[in-house]
């Protein structure tokens, strides 16, 4: 037997770990006896009966295909066999001469084609077969001859033809047989050692385990790309929108404040008056702290959402005073005017009121009396009504003017911190960029390191694959043409067949 | 291709249930056309009217064109729609009715294919085990496949049926005279086992009118004619073909790839049934018209006939006072049903026989 050279002993041991035990089992095999299988129903036992009647315990029969010395394929020829069965037999095609035994040729007056799929189709399934022959037989005919003792039936039904043939394969068996089994095995093995190799350079050049990094290659140039234009564009939008929700927020807030303080100055006394000018005061730093709290609020968002660590201090403004003045009202001569005139008219009404007094000259002392008191009382009231509407008109005004101003200097706090919040984050955002393009750079920097790693390892296991497959076709040299077909059978396939026609 | 007309399942609406179906469906599709729906009607009204696609498979060699040749040669019960037969092998069971031929041993293929069918009542399929001659025991041959495939499988011979119905390779029918010739010929039995014994017996018959013999109906049917005509020599030829005719259970297999066959049309007439259903529900306008179409007789008799074949029971007809006991019988069973479909099968039964009343 030719022995395995070391190096393809290595390639069989690295790719196929049972391959060496099953190549040993089958070099120290002694394989002996018929094994039988076949189609349901082609009359396997009858067969069975039949040879052993004919040829005593001259045969004997194993259940396993590698113990055995020749198997015994039993098909009927009612219709010819499929791939699928063929597939069944391969194992025993290519490890052990085959007799294809195809019965019931009585029955099935088409009998000749079908031996003639059968042979085509194992020919072409089965390339590799060690030695096939087929032996159209029939069975029947086998048994009837014998019962009769008709010995033309019996030489017809192709039974001795089949018993004879038997007898030669299983004498060339006992010296070729473990040879057989031997070359056979070391060629299963190494197919399947073959198919492992190519299976894994086919993994490898497929490039699924670059796949992976070759995304994450993408991922990270598509970042770069589009890292600066992306947060920059983002920024001057979420500034923009500040800007005006800021302003606008603010602007609200005043009207509301305005609003609220002329309802409050319509409303009020002459000594709510007095404490107006403080509450408004209060009223306008609290819409002033509201706004710049507001303005801090969305500058936080934007930062969270450009990805920025918080920049902005917390404002000081709620701390600072806010000093909108006091009301500064002079007295001036519309003012005396006013006096005089609501006196003259208290005086008047004075009069008018006491005149029906006049015509009894009795209350005249009284009346004169009544009428300047009731007259000064008037233009006291006159008076006074009158300054507190001169007082309201005056607070409107000082109101909304100090409103107004304040307003002006909250929008241009707020306006200022918002430039100035601007330039914050865009230097910012410029440096982080600067960060993450050298972060990406490491990264891609490693990728491309791990890629090329992976290529080079790539090449080394297809040039070792190269290695193991050029090592298994020349283990394999030593045994092409090595193995022992019986020198009477040049062409298996077809010589029995011929004779049974 | 042939046109087969059916008559109604025991005929009880006198006419032939094609032409009144196709009076419907016209005139459905007249009351639908100007409404959005009349191209969705159209479809389901085409897919019920073509033709049946009817598929004989099998792997090579087994005899299928023998089988086919039967089939082809007999008008099969397909509601009038056109039965378009075509031969296969095993790579695909596609077909409404599909009659699947082994021969011997059941392949691992065989049953690859027939486990890729649905397996009811209405699945349409016919699985025969041709070559039968060439059997010894044909009947437990084919009890055994039945088992193995959990299908009935029917023993055929199928080139024997073919030759005996002048529809076999040999394209000529059987020539009795010959087959007489050779029964009063002096044959031992083991003349006639195989084919070769055969041709090289000495008899007055020439060998080329003895290759003419079993081609047509095989050397099994020659020695099946040749004994019946050796016991009982005062046969007439008919008898004595008839007596073949039997034994290879083509009737089985046609009366099979009918019911087959029906139940394939049933089947269409119930999937134009669920497709209007699901139209009317979808387009108000054509409701009526739906409706209308599905309580008539011919909507009526399609559902009965598909309800009996679904329960594999005979639709009884006859006198008014039949119709009205099968009408309260399965009214009974369809209200004892616990099984949803056999309670619909038996409420359409039991309307038919109302309708039948009514008539």
């Amino acid at each position: 037997m030719i022995p395995l050279s070391e190096d393809m002993k290595s390639v069989l041991r690295r790719w196929n770990s049972g391959a060496l035990d099953e190549i040993e089992r089958a070099r120290v095999s002694r394989p002996a006896g018929v094994h039988l299988t076949g189609t349901a129903g082609s009359g396997k036992s009858e067969l069975c009966r039949e040879l052993s009647r004919l040829g005593g315990s001259a045969i004997e029969f194993t259940d396993s295909v590698a113990d055995a010395a020749v198997v015994m394929i039993v098909v009927d020829a009612s219709a010819p066999v499929g791939r699928v069965e063929v597939e069944q037999w391969r194992a025993a095609l290519e490890s052990t001469p085959v007799v294809f035994v195809v019965n019931k040729f009585d029955v099935h007056r088409h009998w000749r084609e079908v031996v003639s799929a059968d042979t085509d189709v194992v020919a072409e399934c089965v390339p590799r077969a060690v030695e096939c022959t087929f032996h159209p037989i029939s069975v029947r005919l086998a048994r009837m001859g014998r019962e009769s003792g008709d010995a033309a039936m019996s030489a017809e039904s192709g039974l001795l033809a089949l018993a004879d043939r038997l007898g030669v394969v299983l004498l060339q068996a006992a010296a070729l047989g473990t040879e057989r089994k031997y070359a056979a095995a070391v060629q299963d093995c190494a197919s399947e050692a073959r198919a492992s190799i190519v299976s894994r350079a086919r993994a490898v050049t497929g490039g699924s385990d670059t796949a992976e990094l070759r995304a994450r290659r993408a991922e990270l140039v598509g970042e770069r790309d589009n890292l600066g234009g992306d947060r920059r564009a983002l920024l001057h939008n979420r500034i923009q929108r500040v800007r005006v929700e800021s302003v606008h927020a603010a602007a609200e807030d005043f009207r509301a404040l305005t609003a609220e303080v002329k309802r409050t100055i319509d409303g009020a006394g002459r000594a709510e008056l007095t404490h107006l000018p403080a509450h408004v005061a209060e009223s306008a730093r609290g819409a002033r702290n509201r706004a710049d709290a507001a303005l801090t609020a969305r500058l936080r968002a934007v930062e969270t959402e450009l990805g920025l660590t918080p920049l902005q201090a917390e404002s000081r403004v709620a701390d600072v005073p806010l000093d909108i003045g006091e009301p500064s009202r002079r007295r001036g001569v519309e003012d005396v005017v006013m006096i005089v005139v609501g006196a003259s008219a208290g005086v008047g009404l004075g009069r008018l009121v006491v005149s029906p007094m006049a015509l009894v000259p009795a209350w005249a002392v009284a009346n004169t009396v009544i009428t300047l008191v009731l007259g000064g009382a008037l233009a006291w009231w006159i008076t006074r009504s009158r300054s507190l509407v001169a007082d309201r008109a005056h607070l409107r005004g000082w109101t909304q003017e100090s409103v107004a101003r304040v307003k002006s200097s909250v929008e241009q706090r707020l306006l200022s911190r918002i430039l100035d919040a601007e330039s914050m984050l865009a230097a910012a955002v410029a440096s982080a960029d600067r960060d993450a393009v050298a972060r990406i750079d490491v990264a891609l920097a490693e990728v491309d390191a791990e890629l090329r790693r992976l290529a080079d390892h790539r090449s080394a296991l297809l040039s070792a694959c190269d290695r193991d497959l050029s090592a298994l076709e020349r283990g394999l040299e030593r045994f092409r043409g090595s193995v022992p077909f019986s020198p009477e059978h040049v062409e298996p396939f077809d010589e029995p067949v011929r004779r049974s026609q | 291709m042939r046109r087969v007309r059916k008559v109604a399942a025991g005929s009880f609406w006198g006419e032939s249930i094609m032409d009144v179906a196709e009076a419907g469906l016209g005139l459905l599709r007249d009351r639908v056309a100007s409404t959005d729906a009349r191209e969705a009607v159209e479809n389901a009204v085409h897919d019920r009217l073509r033709p049946l696609t009817a598929r004989v498979t099998g792997r090579a060699g087994v005899g299928k064109s023998a089988v086919l040749a039967v089939l082809e040669s007999v008008p099969l019960e397909a509601d009038g729609l056109d039965v378009r037969w075509r031969e296969g092998r095993t790579d695909s069971s596609e077909g409404e009715v599909l009659v699947h031929v082994i021969a011997g041993a059941v392949s691992p293929v065989d049953t690859a294919l027939l486990s890729s069918r649905p397996r009811n009542v209405l699945d349409g399929t016919v699985v025969v085990l041709t070559k039968a001659d060439t059997l010894d025991d044909p009947a437990a041959d084919a009890a055994a496949a039945s088992q193995q495939l959990g299908r009935t499988v029917l023993p055929v011979m199928g080139a024997t049926a073919a030759g005996l119905r002048g529809v076999g390779r040999a394209g000529a029918p059987l020539d009795m005279a010959d087959v007489r010739a050779v029964a009063a010929a002096d044959l031992r039995p083991a003349d006639l086992m195989t084919v070769d014994r055969f041709r090289a017996v000495d008899i007055e018959v020439s060998t080329r009118r003895r290759e003419a013999l079993i081609e047509c109906i095989e050397l099994r049917g020659l020695a099946l004619l040749v004994d019946v005509l050796r016991q009982r020599p005062a046969v007439s030829d008919g008898d004595a073909v008839r007596m073949l005719a039997d034994a290879t259970g083509a009737d089985a297999l046609i009366a099979a790839v009918s019911t087959a066959v029906s139940a394939a049309a049933a089947a269409r007439d119930a999937e134009l049934h669920r497709s209007m259903q699901q139209i009317s529900a979808g387009h108000r306008r054509v409701r009526a018209a739906v409706e209308s179409y599905l309580a008539s007789d011919e909507a009526v008799a399609a559902e009965m006939r598909c309800a009996a074949l679904r329960l594999g029971v005979p639709i009884e007809t006859g006198s008014e006072q039949v119709a009205s006991e099968q009408a309260m019988l399965w009214k009974r069973r369809a209200a004892a049903a616990v099984d949803p479909d056999v309670r619909r099968a038996a409420l359409a039964l039991c309307r038919g026989h109302v309708r039948m009343l009514r008539r």
